[in-house]
């Protein structure tokens, strides 16, 4: 297909700054790490609730629920446990970019996607620490536009320093504070 | 210019002085509580929908238990409302908006005027005896930031939003001053007519954006009920129904013509609800250009104002659906930045503008006054690939194809093969989508053509993107293509299966005109 709606674009198409071209910067190893075991304890703790239903000892489960039970409930770890495997797949896909203007963030192992989000449209910043990533040292950074919140863009798993050192770039951005 | 705005301002201060201290609402917002709430419950009833019908049987059972019950949930509301009342104070102090409510979740709200983006009065009909109006200042940015002086004078209230537009225009000089000194004159002096809407216009409207088979829809469930009832009231009329229809005493063709005149008794009722419902929303409909500001002004019973700087218009959206096409028609949207959740105004939902079924060349111009330089109406438009066509029907139409055909074919093959009639009509209406889908760019705007029978047009500036996204499976990889998306403060616009160079050139576009033109997208 020919590109013929682009050309009285006034700047030469090659010379755009490229989304391709970004630098790609991995996540903490570590990320990935404590998402497989808290996918895997998961589906651990999803068994054992349905193995000590069907187990246990106080009251007897009527003969037709018993099959379904185990049906519905081997269904929910098998899936665990695909998600487990998709979620150690998928992981390594995480990356983020900086650019001089720019945070862009892809993801995914079918579906690949990528999300650019220019520093001038912050409209604030935010870093998120649960308890694991706290213990573990690392730090979610949320960046919000006026695009709303179905559009928050986060890069999860960064260590807590370059989490706060991106923090830190991105609000003294001449861009973010001319915004005002 | 100066001077008579800080005369505006000072003329506004004793009054407004009165608001310094944190205070209560008039009474009169117990009664906006009780309705607000009202609206909540009754205004989910579709989600309650099943749970109703469900209660229904033990209601009809155990009628004391019942009433003891629905009695008690209006006294909660009626509780609630009231708590609502005096958890609720407010202050404007300084050039701060100060707002204390909630009776689980406590909020303190500091709304400084510079982050006010929209303020818009409101009168609902049982304000307009004491002269009250509910005043809503939208801001920018996160769901919590959105305040509600739920019942204020009307003097006070347009002295508020005077002094807040004013703070506006004294850090943005260019702006002309705004005259706010009566809310119902449908022009002043310093305004520019832009559009407004006629009652046959309004009629029109309620024709080709009839919402009433929604409601039809819900109340299929007691339709066995509600044929009862008006039976049982013919029957008292002498008239009986059921023999209409009975294959006994009547020829088929009676059946029918009963059958389609009945139908037809029913539509014409529903599209006169519409029709009214229409005329009572947008009753007066005005749109005036003030300065850099659109201001929208309609409503029969409750009058509304809503007022957007053109600064803050995200896109224009010309929407047609096929009734609309049919009569000509489209419903021009100017919309800004979403803010969240307001109550439902016609029209005016999250603060944007409709102007209901205007005219095609109406629609180009309200386009052309808000977005001078877009060429929708002459540039032209790249189709999406056929891959979209593929996807659709490989996982919409094939499925339905094959289960329909084999459910229906061994035992009623009249049936499958008539059933291949409405699957001849869903495969013409994914070929029809993929035709409408479309789009386009030029310097400073993306295009976006969508839709079925009816089209819909998006013009953008895309120096007002948020952010952008790419996404390619690996299908996509292998044909070359993608799908983009641009994040606009007002939403997001999708473009599906496009070749990965144009997605890509597009994108790097937007991104360079957001960060290099060094204007504001509000």
């Amino acid at each position: 297909m020919d590109t013929s709606t682009f050309s009285n674009l006034s700047i030469d198409e090659t010379r755009l700054p490229d989304i391709e071209q970004l630098d790609w910067q991995p996540l903490s190893p570590k990320y990935m790490l404590i998402n497989l075991r808290i996918n895997l304890i998961g589906t651990l703790l999803l068994t054992a609730i349905w193995a000590a239903l069907l187990f246990q000892p106080f009251w007897t489960i009527s003969p037709h629920l018993e099959p379904l039970i185990l049906w519905i409930g081997t269904g929910l770890t098998l899936l665990g446990l695909l998600f487990s495997v998709h979620g150690r797949c998928a992981d390594p896909c995480k990356a983020y970019a900086l650019r001089e203007h720019d945070v862009s963030f892809q993801s995914g192992l079918f579906f690949r996607k990528s999300v650019t989000q220019p520093i001038l449209r912050i409209q604030h910043i935010e870093l998120k620490r649960g308890p694991i990533e706290r213990r573990i040292g690392l730090a979610t950074l949320q960046v919000f536009s006026a695009g709303g919140v179905m559009h928050t863009f986060e890069i999860p798993g960064l260590p807590l320093s370059t989490a706060k050192s991106l923090r830190q770039f991105i609000l003294q951005h001449k861009d973010t504070r001319n915004h005002g | 210019m100066a001077e008579s705005e800080s005369s505006l301002v000072a003329a506004a201060e004793p009054s407004l002085k009165s608001l310094r201290q944190w205070q209560r609402l008039s009474p009169i917002a117990l009664l906006y509580f009780t309705v607000n709430l009202f609206r909540v419950i009754f205004g989910n009833v579709a989600y309650l929908a099943p749970t109703i019908i469900l209660l229904y049987q033990g209601m009809k059972n155990q009628p004391l238990l019942s009433l003891a019950i629905l009695l008690g949930i209006a006294l909660v509301l009626l509780t609630g409302a009231l708590l609502s009342y005096y958890m609720y104070k407010f202050r404007v102090i300084g050039d701060t908006v100060e707002i204390r409510s909630g009776v689980i979740k406590k909020k303190q709200l500091n709304l400084p005027f510079s982050r006010i983006q929209n303020v818009r009065l409101l009168q609902p009909l049982y304000y307009r005896l004491t002269n009250h109006v509910c005043l809503q200042l939208d801001t920018a940015g996160s769901n919590q930031q959105e305040a509600k002086l739920v019942a204020l004078q009307q003097h006070l209230a347009q002295q508020l939003q005077q002094e807040i537009h004013a703070l506006h225009q004294t850090t943005n000089a260019a702006e002309v001053t705004e005259d706010n000194a009566e809310a119902n004159t449908p022009v002043k002096a310093d305004e520019q007519l832009l559009n407004q809407r006629s009652i046959g216009d309004l009629v029109i409207h309620g024709i080709s954006n009839n919402r009433v088979w929604l409601m039809l829809g819900l109340a299929a469930p007691f339709l066995n009920l509600i044929t009862k009832v008006v039976t049982d009231q013919l029957e008292k009329l002498g008239l009986d129904l059921m023999q209409w229809f009975d294959p006994e005493q009547q020829s088929w063709l009676w059946i029918g013509m009963a059958a389609l005149a009945l139908t037809l008794m029913v539509m014409f009722l529903l599209t006169l609800i519409s029709i009214g419902a229409s005329v009572l929303s947008y009753y007066g409909f005005t749109l005036v250009r003030s300065g850099e500001r659109y201001i929208r002004r309609c409503g029969l019973l409750t009058r509304h104002e809503v007022s957007m700087k053109l600064a803050r218009l995200q896109w224009v959206a010309l929407k047609q659906d096929w009734l609309d096409r049919l009569l000509g028609r489209c419903n021009v949207r100017f919309e800004q930045i979403n803010a969240p959740m307001n109550s439902m105004q016609p029209g005016a939902e999250q603060g944007k503008i409709m102007v209901p079924s205007v005219q095609q060349q109406e629609a180009f111009q309200l386009l052309a006054d808000a977005q001078p330089g877009q060429q929708l109406t002459t540039t032209p438009f790249q189709h999406v690939n056929w891959r979209f066509l593929a996807r659709q029907l490989l996982l919409l139409w094939l499925p339905i194809a094959i289960a329909s055909q084999w459910l229906l074919r061994p035992d009623h093959p009249e049936l499958a093969t008539l059933g291949l009639l409405p699957l001849a009509w869903l495969a013409a209406m994914v070929l029809l989508r993929w035709r409408r889908w479309g789009y386009a760019m030029d310097q400073e705007f993306i295009y976006i053509r969508k839709g079925l029978i009816g089209i819909d047009y998006y013009s953008a500036p895309v120096f007002k993107v948020q952010q952008v996204k790419l996404k390619q499976n690996w299908l996509l990889r292998r044909a070359g293509l993608c799908h983009i998306q641009l994040v606009f403060a007002s939403g997001a616009l999708d473009v599906p299966f496009i070749p990965k160079q144009h997605g890509q050139l597009m994108l790097n576009y937007c991104l360079h005109q957001a960060q290099s033109s060094g204007k504001s997208w509000m």
